[in-house]
This record gives C-alpha cells, sequence and structure tokens, in this order.
C-alpha cells in the first residue's frame, strides 16, 4: 500500500520542482551587467564578446593603435574551446589616471564527477583614451604575438 | 517544433532508461542474489553522483555569486541533460533498494554504495566549506555556497536514510571510517598548519623569518574537518568494532608513530648537524623546524588516540600494528646500518666532511633499532604458542624475508658486477661499500627472520600430533574465534535469535583456553561462555 501513497512522489516531486525552479532562475535572472565606462565594465565586455564567439566585437574593444593588424580571425585562434565564467579578483581596479589593470579568475569547465574545472588568473591592462576605455598589454587569451598581419606594421 | 522534438527525445530516453532497468533489476526483486544487489547500488551511486553534480551545476549557474561571464544557457543544457537521465535512473533504483533492504538487511550492496556516496560528497561538502571558511578568515575571492547546499543535502540526506536502515553488514562501518577519514586528514591538514603557524610566530620572535603562512587557511582546513571528524568518529559506535574500524585504526596507528618518530629523528639530524657541523646563522638554520615540530606534535596526537582506542588486549589488530611497526623498525635499522657502513668505510668525499651524512643515518639507525627492539620484545613477551600461530606474525616473519632477502641478492648481483668490472677493467667507479654493506644486513636479517620462523613452525606443528575434535558454538555471532582453534578442531556454529551472544576477541582467547583441545559444545550469552564436554570427533 505504501507504494500508492503520496510519499511515494514526495522525493522525485521534490527533486523535479528543485531543478524546474533552479532552470527558470538561471534563464531569467538579470546578469551581473558592470557600467562599460569603467575597467572593470570593459573588461567584462571582451571576455563576454569571447564567451559569445564574438570575435569582432571583441577585437573593437582592444586599443587600436597597440592592436594594429589583430583581426577577429587572430583572436579567434586562440579562442577558448570550453565554456568559462569570471569574475573580479579584487572589488576596485587599481587606476592611476589614464591606466588601469584589473585582476579577473576565468574559470573553465564545471566541477564535476566527470569534468574537474580549472581556473586562470589573469590581468587585464586598460588606457582610456577621450573617456573611453581600451584594452592594451598582452591580454588574455594571449594572442597578440601571433596576429597574423603583426609583421605589416 | 524543435522545442517540441526534444521533449519528445528526452521523454523517449527516460522512458527507455527505466523499461531497460526493470528488464534487467527488476525481476531480481525477490532474489538473494547479493551480487546484483552490489550491481544495483553501483549503478545507483553512478546515477546519484551524476544528478547531485548536474545539480550543483545548476544551482551555481542559477546563483552565479560574482561571477559576470557566464554561459547561462550552454551550462543549463549541460545540466539538465544529465539530470534527465541521472535522476530518473536514480529514483527507480533507490525505490527498488528501499524494498528489497528490508528482505535482505545484511546486503554488503548498501554498505558498499553509501561508502561510495561518502567519499564522494562528503569530500565536496568539506571542499565546499573550506571554500566558505578561506572566504570569512582568508579574504578568498567568492565562495560556491550553492555547493554548500546541494552537497550538504544529499550528505543529510543519506543521513536520514542510514537512520531509517543502518547497514548491516560484516563491514557496517566502513561509510561511517571513510567519512572519519575525509574528517580526519582535513582536520589533521588545518591543525598541524595551525601550529606550525604559532610555532612560527614564535620563532620569529627569535629569529628572522622569511615570513609565515596565511592563518586563515589552517583555520579553514580545521573548520571544515573537525566537524564532519567529530560526528562520524567520536560519535558513540552501535556495534563493536569490525573488520574496516580495526583496519583504520590500525592504519593511523601506523602511520601516525611512523610520521612522528620520522619528524623527530628530523628534528634531531637538525641539531645534532647544527651543533658538529660548520652550517648557516641559527636563524635561517632552523627556519624548518617549527613545521616539523608541528608534524611531529600532531602525528602523535592522532597516534595516541587511535592506538588508545585499538586497545589493549592482544588482538589480532593490536598484534598487525606491532608487527607492522617491527618491520618498519627492521627495515630502517637495515637500511641505516647499510648505510652507515658505506658512509664510514667508503672513499672519502672530495668536498666537505660527510659527517651530516653520518649523524642522518646515525639517528635513522638508533631510531630504527629502537622501535625494532621495542615492539620485537614487546611480540616476544607474549607466550609464543599463540603468537607464532597469528597471521600478522607470519605475515611479518614471510613477507620480511622474502623483501630483504631479494634486496640481499640484489646487492650480492651489484657486488658482483663491480668485482667483475674491475676484473675486466671495464672502468666501473662506483664504491662496493654499499652493496656489500646492503647485502651483509639484510642478509643477516633475514636468516633472523628465517631462524624464527623456522621455530614457530616447529612449535605449530607439534599441534599435529593433537586428536582431532568438535566444538559446537551456540552464539550470536563467532567472531573470529574459528582461527584462534588449531587446525585439527572442526568448529559448528548454530546461531542464536538474539545479539545477546557476539564472540569478542578476548573472549575467543578465554574460549579456546576452556576448551583445552576436547571436543566440547560451548554456550555463548549475555552472562558470557559455558564449557560442556561433548562426544569425541570421529
Amino acid at each position: 500500500m505504501s507504494g500508492t501513497s503520496p510519499q511515494r512522489w514526495l522525493l522525485p516531486a521534490g527533486i523535479g520542482v528543485l531543478i524546474a525552479v533552479l532552470v527558470v532562475v538561471a534563464l531569467v535572472r538579470d546578469p551581473i551587467v558592470l557600467d562599460p565606462s569603467t575597467p572593470e565594465g570593459t573588461v567584462q565586455e571582451y571576455l563576454q564578446a569571447i564567451s559569445d564567439n564574438d570575435y569582432e566585437t571583441a577585437v573593437g574593444i582592444l586599443h587600436p593603435e597597440e592592436f594594429e593588424g589583430c583581426g577577429p580571425a587572430d583572436l579567434a585562434r586562440f579562442g577558448p574551446e570550453q565554456p568559462f565564467t569570471a569574475s573580479l579578483e579584487t572589488d576596485e581596479p587599481s587606476a592611476d589616471g589614464e591606466r588601469a589593470r584589473v585582476s579577473v579568475r576565468i574559470r573553465f569547465g564545471t566541477d564535476g564527477l566527470f569534468n574537474s574545472g580549472w581556473e586562470t588568473w589573469e590581468s587585464f591592462e586598460l588606457v582610456s583614451e577621450d573617456g573611453i576605455w581600451w584594452i592594451a598589454g598582452e591580454p588574455w587569451p594571449h594572442f597578440f604575438w601571433e596576429c597574423q598581419d603583426r609583421e605589416n606594421f | 517544433m524543435a522545442f517540441a522534438f526534444g521533449l519528445l527525445v528526452l521523454g523517449a530516453i527516460v522512458i527507455g532508461g527505466i523499461a531497460l532497468a526493470r528488464r534487467f533489476l527488476g525481476n531480481r526483486d525477490e532474489g538473494a542474489d547479493d551480487g546484483g544487489d552490489v550491481l544495483a547500488y553501483l549503478l545507483l551511486a553512478l546515477a546519484v553522483g551524476t544528478a547531485g553534480f548536474a545539480l550543483a551545476s545548476l544551482a551555481a549557474t542559477a546563483f552565479p555569486g560574482d561571477d559576470f561571464v557566464v554561459d547561462v544557457r550552454g551550462q543549463v543544457a549541460n545540466s539538465l541533460a544529465a539530470l534527465v537521465v541521472s535522476v530518473p535512473i536514480a529514483v527507480f533504483l533507490w525505490r527498488r533498494q528501499e524494498r528489497r533492504r528490508t528482505h535482505f538487511p545484511a546486503s554488503s550492496g548498501w554498505t558498499v554504495y553509501l561508502t561510495l556516496i561518502e567519499a564522494v560528497f562528503m569530500t565536496s561538502l568539506v571542499a565546499a566549506l573550506f571554500g566558505l571558511f578561506e572566504w570569512i578568515f582568508a579574504d578568498s575571492e567568492g565562495v560556491a555556497w550553492t555547493n554548500i547546499i546541494v552537497f550538504g543535502g544529499i550528505v543529510v540526506f543519506h543521513e536520514w536514510a542510514t537512520s531509517r536502515t543502518s547497514p548491516e553488514s560484516d563491514a557496517r562501518s566502513l561509510p561511517r571510517v571513510a567519512g572519519s577519514a575525509i574528517g580526519l586528514i582535513t582536520t589533521l591538514i588545518g591543525l598541524g598548519g595551525l601550529v606550525g603557524w604559532l610555532l612560527s610566530e614564535v620563532y620569529s620572535t627569535l629569529a628572522p623569518t622569511a615570513g609565515g603562512s596565511d592563518l586563515g587557511i589552517w583555520v579553514s582546513f580545521l573548520l571544515a574537518g573537525a566537524p564532519v571528524w567529530w560526528y562520524r568518529w567520536l560519535r558513540p559506535w552501535s556495534s563493536e568494532s569490525d573488520t574496516p574500524r580495526s583496519a583504520w585504526l590500525f592504519l593511523v596507528s601506523v602511520a601516525g608513530l611512523t610520521t612522528a618518530l620520522a619528524a623527530m629523528a628530523t628534528l634531531s639530524i637538525l641539531v645534532l648537524t647544527f651543533l658538529f657541523t660548520d652550517t648557516e646563522p641559527a636563524g635561517t638554520y632552523f627556519e624548518a623546524a617549527p613545521l616539523t615540530l608541528s608534524v611531529a606534535l600532531v602525528a602523535s596526537l592522532a597516534w595516541i588516540h587511535h592506538r588508545h582506542r585499538l586497545g589493549s588486549d592482544r588482538t589480532e589488530p593490536v598484534r598487525a600494528y606491532d608487527y607492522a611497526m617491527t618491520a618498519i623498525g627492521l627495515a630502517t635499522t637495515v637500511g641505516g646500518a647499510s648505510a652507515l657502513s658505506a658512509v664510514a668505510l667508503g672513499p672519502a668525499d672530495l668536498v666537505g666532511s660527510g659527517s651530516d651524512a653520518v649523524i642522518a643515518v646515525t639517528v635513522a639507525l638508533i631510531v630504527g633499532a629502537g622501535v625494532w627492539l621495542a615492539f620485537w620484545t614487546r611480540a616476544s613477551n607474549f607466550p609464543r604458542e599463540t603468537e607464532a600461530s597469528s597471521t600478522p606474525r607470519r605475515v611479518y616473519l614471510i613477507g620480511m624475508s622474502v623483501i630483504l632477502g631479494l634486496v640481499s641478492a640484489g646487492a650480492l648481483i651489484a657486488v658482483l658486477v663491480i668485482i667483475f668490472q674491475r676484473l675486466l677493467d671495464t672502468g666501473g667507479t662506483e664504491s662496493i661499500m654499499i652493496p656489500i654493506s646492503l647485502f651483509a644486513f639484510a642478509g643477516l636479517a633475514t636468516w633472523h627472520l628465517l631462524r624464527v620462523n623456522a621455530a614457530d613452525r616447529e612449535l605449530i606443528g607439534s599441534e599435529e600430533t593433537l586428536t582431532p575434535f568438535s566444538v559446537t558454538l551456540i552464539c550470536s555471532h563467532p567472531g573470529m574465534v574459528s582461527a584462534r582453534f588449531p587446525d585439527v578442531a572442526r568448529i559448528r556454529v548454530i546461531y542464536r535469535s538474539d545479539d545477546v551472544g557476539v564472540i569478542q576477541d578476548d573472549m575467543a582467547d578465554e574460549i579456546v583456553a576452556a576448551v583445552s583441545n576436547q571436543s566440547s559444545i560451548v554456550w555463548v550469552d549475555e552472562d558470557g561462555f559455558r564449557v560442556a564436554p561433548a562426544r569425541s570427533a570421529t
């Protein structure tokens, strides 16, 4: 008789409801959006573009003069194959007038039974020109030295 | 359209999976096949493991904390795919096994399953708790609090299931022992780091040091591990010590004492080398001392606690511990004596006096010989008749004589290679002292072990002249008593329907002595045991 009691369905129903709630929350929640006019917001924009495989947008955030000769294809060749998440390492970037440095932790994969995630700490150098922050230096995923057209400039 | 097709495919996968599970597992509901039970529990563990980690991943996606770049849809898709397959299988198998547990309470599958779940999810929970405490005390970035809830929930759910149907197999304590191991290792790392940090702080007031470690990390280890260890190990046990618990006590006792002795020997070498050789300034030289001292202290604590719980009676686990330490002592003695001979009699170093090497191997030799002597003397103080037939002693004598015999033979080959190289003038330059001394000391130890083993066999052999006899045991559980009787004894067990007549290790020895190699009937109850003579075995 216990086989047909309401308790029998309590566990699967509970798990089902929990999964449904989590899926809904994951899909409808507002993503964290940092102010794009700040160094952190610029880094988020850059990383989000790479996550979305939108290398055209990502290259558009790089400093035009420093990355002259680098195109979306160069960045795409070094783009991560796994999905990743990123979070700020420090609440405040180290900004000094027109230059800033933002430290980010990038995690690949997910910790799990068959999949062990891994993470890397990256530091992004930014330059402000006319009130716009550009990514400069040698940003992750470290493609700068392999730009195909670099030798042309 | 695509969504509807996707739902159709998912539904087909779920229904197909359940149908296959019913086909291959469902018809065993009424069987007593314990092997099938283990297989079903292994599949259940796999399904629960997959579902648990997929749920944790989904929860982390729903509540990403500080993450500002998340591939939400990709991660939800991955998690959902795993959940859709694993949850129905897990629920189906859980119900099936829940029914079977009432019919077969002694099934080993339930114990195996709980152990696997404990190993996977308790480790994950401790790691998540460590992250939380590290975030609080060590100012680390972010905390995966969703992992704490999901993994904690799975652990609590299984704790609840265990309280309803506790494992009844012979290795029933295995899940708790696995949890104890996770808690103890984490606690010891935290405690060791904390003591090391305190000692380093004290040391830094005496001498300039390079800087200590982060206290918050060690506090985090301690806070994450200690509650788990307390809950799994220190709470009262519902049954007497069984094989997994005895094995764990043996393991930690041996590892604890060995580590403590090694750390103290290292400290002694450090001090003696400082006193007798030209070294750096004391402040820099002893910089590693606080860490070594903390290892010695923490390992000693672990050893004292577990050795105390191992008991003082001459049980098989205590014998195993004694002979394991004897083996470690003998191996260290042989190694130390060989190394000392090689250093003392071999060619002098071109640079340096070599006194630091002499100090190191002398300390190792003294510690090894001390351990061997202490434990071998202790074993020799017990009646030779019972010791000689014990499994740990036979494993020690035969195992160590094989190992040391092979080492000695290998060293002899190395000696001959060097001799032939020199005779044939092939230009070998290696010292002959190392293989010669190893050959001599390993050979000497092998000869000693073989001699003791031969004497033991003579003693055991005399039992073969005994007249065969039979013993009928009326008890709830015979324990290891049958292993205590001579081989000529025929043991028959009649099980009581209650559990008041369990034969413990100390009682087993008393029963063997009372039976005195005569055919007997032994009655065991809550008042102890009684022995009555029976007709002789034919």
